[in-house]
C-alpha cells in the first residue's frame, strides 16, 4: 500500500500589503506519495519556487493566508514544525551551485556538517560517510575533492556537492528547484541519473521544479502546471504532456523547438503581475489564450477532474 | 566566398587550433559544455581579447592583426547579443539613447539618427511610446528585443549571439527565436549562435561546431549532426538530451584534465592507447570533405536511430 507523505490542502500564500495580502499561490492542493516524483512546471513568477520555500519557511516575506500542509499526516503549519523538517526530513537543492556553497569552507566539511548535525555523527564518522556519499555520486577522487574549496570545482561538481548535502540526511522528501538548469547536458544527464538512483534506493519522494518539460517527462510520474499562482493542469506525465487539456500547457509544448523546419508558436503576451492577478476577474490566462471567450473574461475557472486529469479551463473539453 | 573564416586560431589559455567558416546568411551553432571556449571564441573573433596566432578572415580580409583604429570600419559589421538582457543595457539610458548610441559612434547627425531609430522599432516589435522608457520598465523578453535591435541598428553582416535565450522562459524564448530567424531571412545576416540547449541549436543552425576544452571536435551540417555525428563527444551530447529517450550513461568526471593526446580521451568510451598519446588531427572524413572531425576512430553512434527531441 502506498502512503501519502505530503498533502497540501487549499493553500494560499501571499505577501502582506497595506490592506490584506497580494496572493502569490492560490487555493493549491496536492498530494505526494512515498517514493513518488511530482513535476512542477510554469513560467518564472508563477509561484513554483515559492511553494517549495513555503514548505520549509525559507521566504520570510510571505505568509500562509489559508490552507493546511500535512507531512506524514501531521499539520506543519506552526513555524517550529517546518523548521524542524529543514535539511532533515525535507531537504532542498537550489538552482545556483555557484552561490549556494560557503566559499571559505572545505567541500568535505560542508557535506560532513549534515551528518554531524542531523545524524549526530562524530567528525570521524562524518568524514567516512562523506567520502562514501561522494563515491556514490561519481566523484573520481573523493579524498582529494574533500579538501578542495568550492572555487576549485566545476559547476557540475559543485551541483553534485549540493546534492550530496541534500541527500546526506536521507530525506523523505527532496525539493529540487531547477537543479540542473545551470548545467551542461552531459552533466545534467549524470545528475538526473544520480537522483533517480537515490529515489529508488531510499524510496524518496521528490518535488521536481523545472521549466523544462523534457526533464519532467524524464524524471516524474505526475506533473502539475502552474500559472499566475494557480494550478491550471495536473495529472500523469503521459496525460498532461501527451494530451494537454489546458491551452497554457499546449502553449508551453508548442513553444519548444523540435526541428529546423517547424515554426515556433510562442504564447503571446506576458504572465500576469501580482497586482494584475488581484484586478482580473476571469481566467488569468484569458488575455493570452487563443480559446478565450466571454465566459473566460468573466469567471475564474475551477480545477475540474476529467478522469484524474485535472484542468482549470472553461474550454478544457472543446 | 564565406563571410567569416577562422584558421588555426589560438589564444593564451583556452582556444587551440580552431578552424571553421560561416557562409553569408547562414547560422553556425556552437555547442559545448561550460569552459569549452564558446564565449572565448566569440570574444576572440570580435578582437575583444588578445589572440596568440591564427587568422580571422572577414570577407577575405585578415583582421587578426589590425589595430583598434584599423578595426573600426569592421566593428559596425560585427555585432554581439549577450545572454543577460538585464546586465547588457545601461540602466540610466532610455530606449532612445540606447538605440541611438551605435549611430553616434558612426558619427551620424542627431536628426538623422533619431529617424533611423524610429524606423528600427517595428521590426523588433517595439513601439514609439517605449522610446522614453528605461530598461527596468521592460520585461525580460522586451529587453532582449532591445539588445537585438541595438545589435542590428547598423545593419551588421555578422551577429554573434551568446546564449541569447537562456535567461528567458520558454514562451518568450520562442518569440525571440522567431525574431532572430525572421531577421536573417530579411537581411541575410550570418549568425554565430552559442547555446548549450541542443534543441535551440537545431532550430536556428545550418552548421554545427562542437567544442570541447578549446578544441573543435566536429564541424558538420545540421542534418548530418543529428543523423550521422561521428565524434564520441557528439554522441554523448545527443544521448544526454533530457526526455524519455535519454540513454542513461554515467561518466566519471575527473579533476585531472591534462593528457598529451585527445582532450576527450579521459571521458571517451572508445578510447585506445593512441588517443591518450597523440592529438588527433582535425580533418575531413574520407568520403565527405564537408564533414570535419578530430578523432582517431570516428564512428557512427551504436544506435543511430534519429534523435527525437
Amino acid at each position: 500500500m502506498t502512503s501519502i507523505l505530503l498533502e497540501i490542502r487549499d493553500l494560499t500564500v501571499g505577501f502582506p500589503q497595506k490592506d490584506g495580502f497580494a496572493p502569490a499561490i492560490q487555493n493549491l492542493s496536492l498530494k505526494i506519495e512515498q517514493g513518488e516524483s511530482l513535476g512542477l512546471v510554469g513560467e518564472s513568477g508563477c509561484g513554483k519556487s515559492l511553494l517549495a520555500m513555503t514548505l520549509l519557511d525559507l521566504q520570510p516575506a510571505s505568509r500562509i493566508v489559508n490552507g493546511d500542509i500535512l507531512f506524514k499526516g501531521e499539520s506543519v503549519i506552526p513555524l517550529e514544525k517546518r523548521h524542524a523538517l529543514r535539511g532533515k526530513d525535507i531537504s532542498m537543492i537550489f538552482q545556483e551551485p555557484m552561490t549556494s556553497l560557503n566559499p571559505v569552507m572545505k567541500i568535505g566539511h560542508q557535506i560532513g556538517e549534515v551528518y554531524e548535525i542531523h545524524k549526530k555523527y562524530s567528525s570521524e564518522e562524518a568524514r567516512k560517510a562523506t567520502l562514501e556519499m561522494m563515491k556514490s555520486l561519481h566523484f573520481s577522487d573523493p579524498e582529494k575533492v574533500f579538501d578542495k574549496y568550492p572555487h576549485h570545482l566545476s559547476g557540475g561538481m559543485r551541483q553534485r556537492v549540493l546534492i550530496a548535502m541534500a541527500l546526506a540526511s536521507d530525506p523523505l522528501l527532496l525539493l529540487a528547484d531547477e537543479p540542473t538548469t545551470a548545467l551542461d547536458v552531459t552533466i545534467q544527464s549524470q545528475i538526473l541519473d544520480i537522483l533517480k538512483d537515490h529515489q529508488k534506493k531510499m524510496n524518496m519522494s521528490t518535488l521536481f521544479i523545472s521549466h523544462d518539460l523534457n526533464i519532467v517527462s524524464d524524471m516524474c510520474q505526475k506533473v502539475m502546471v502552474m500559472y499566475g499562482g494557480y494550478i491550471v493542469e495536473s495529472g500523469t506525465v503521459e496525460d498532461v504532456l501527451g494530451s494537454p487539456l489546458h491551452p497554457y500547457t499546449l502553449g508551453l509544448l508548442n513553444s519548444r523547438p523540435k526541428g529546423f523546419h517547424q515554426t515556433l508558436e510562442p504564447i503571446p503576451g506576458l504572465p500576469p503581475t501580482l497586482s494584475e492577478r488581484q484586478t482580473t476577474k476571469g481566467c488569468l490566462f484569458a488575455s493570452r489564450c487563443f480559446k478565450a471567450t466571454d465566459i473566460c473574461l468573466d469567471q475564474r475557472p475551477e480545477l475540474i477532474s476529467y478522469q484524474d486529469h485535472w484542468s482549470a479551463c472553461h474550454h478544457a473539453t472543446s | 566566398m564565406p563571410l567569416l573564416e577562422v584558421q588555426n586560431l589560438f589564444n593564451q589559455h583556452i582556444l587551440k587550433d580552431i578552424s571553421f567558416k560561416v557562409e553569408e546568411g547562414k547560422t553556425l551553432g556552437i555547442v559545448g559544455e561550460s569552459g569549452s571556449g564558446k564565449t572565448t571564441l566569440a570574444l576572440a573573433i570580435l578582437r575583444l581579447i588578445p589572440i596568440l596566432k591564427g587568422k580571422i578572415l572577414f570577407q577575405n580580409q585578415d583582421i587578426s592583426n589590425l589595430s583598434d583604429k584599423e578595426l573600426r570600419p569592421f566593428r559596425k559589421d560585427m555585432q554581439m547579443i549577450f545572454q543577460d538582457p538585464y546586465g547588457s543595457l545601461n540602466p540610466r539610458m532610455n530606449l532612445m539613447k540606447i538605440l541611438e548610441e551605435p549611430f553616434i559612434l558612426q558619427k551620424i547627425s542627431s536628426k538623422e539618427r533619431k529617424e533611423k531609430v524610429k524606423k528600427l522599432l517595428p521590426l523588433f516589435g517595439l513601439t514609439p511610446d517605449a522610446l522614453s522608457k528605461y530598461p527596468h520598465e521592460f520585461s525580460g523578453g522586451q529587453k532582449q528585443r532591445i539588445s537585438i535591435a541595438r545589435a542590428f541598428a547598423l545593419s551588421p553582416k555578422l551577429v554573434i549571439a551568446d546564449e541569447p535565450v537562456s535567461a528567458l522562459d520558454v514562451s518568450i524564448q520562442a518569440q525571440i527565436l522567431n525574431l532572430i530567424r525572421k531577421l536573417q531571412d530579411t537581411f541575410q545576416t550570418s549568425y554565430l549562435f552559442i547555446s548549450h540547449d541542443i534543441s535551440v541549436i537545431r532550430y536556428v543552425s545550418h552548421h554545427i561546431l562542437v567544442l570541447y576544452q578549446g578544441r573543435v571536435m566536429e564541424y558538420v551540417s545540421r542534418d548530418k549532426f543529428f543523423e550521422d555525428a561521428q565524434h564520441p563527444y557528439s554522441h554523448l551530447l545527443l544521448e544526454s538530451l533530457p526526455g524519455k529517450n535519454r540513454k542513461a550513461k554515467t561518466l566519471t568526471e575527473s579533476i585531472e584534465t591534462s593528457v598529451t593526446g585527445c582532450v576527450f580521451a579521459l571521458r571517451c568510451p572508445y578510447k585506445q592507447d593512441k588517443c591518450l598519446e597523440v592529438i588527433p588531427e582535425y580533418r575531413s572524413l574520407p568520403n565527405d570533405p564537408e564533414h570535419l572531425i578530430a578523432c582517431h576512430y570516428p564512428q557512427r553512434a551504436e544506435d543511430s536511430s534519429p534523435i527525437t527531441l
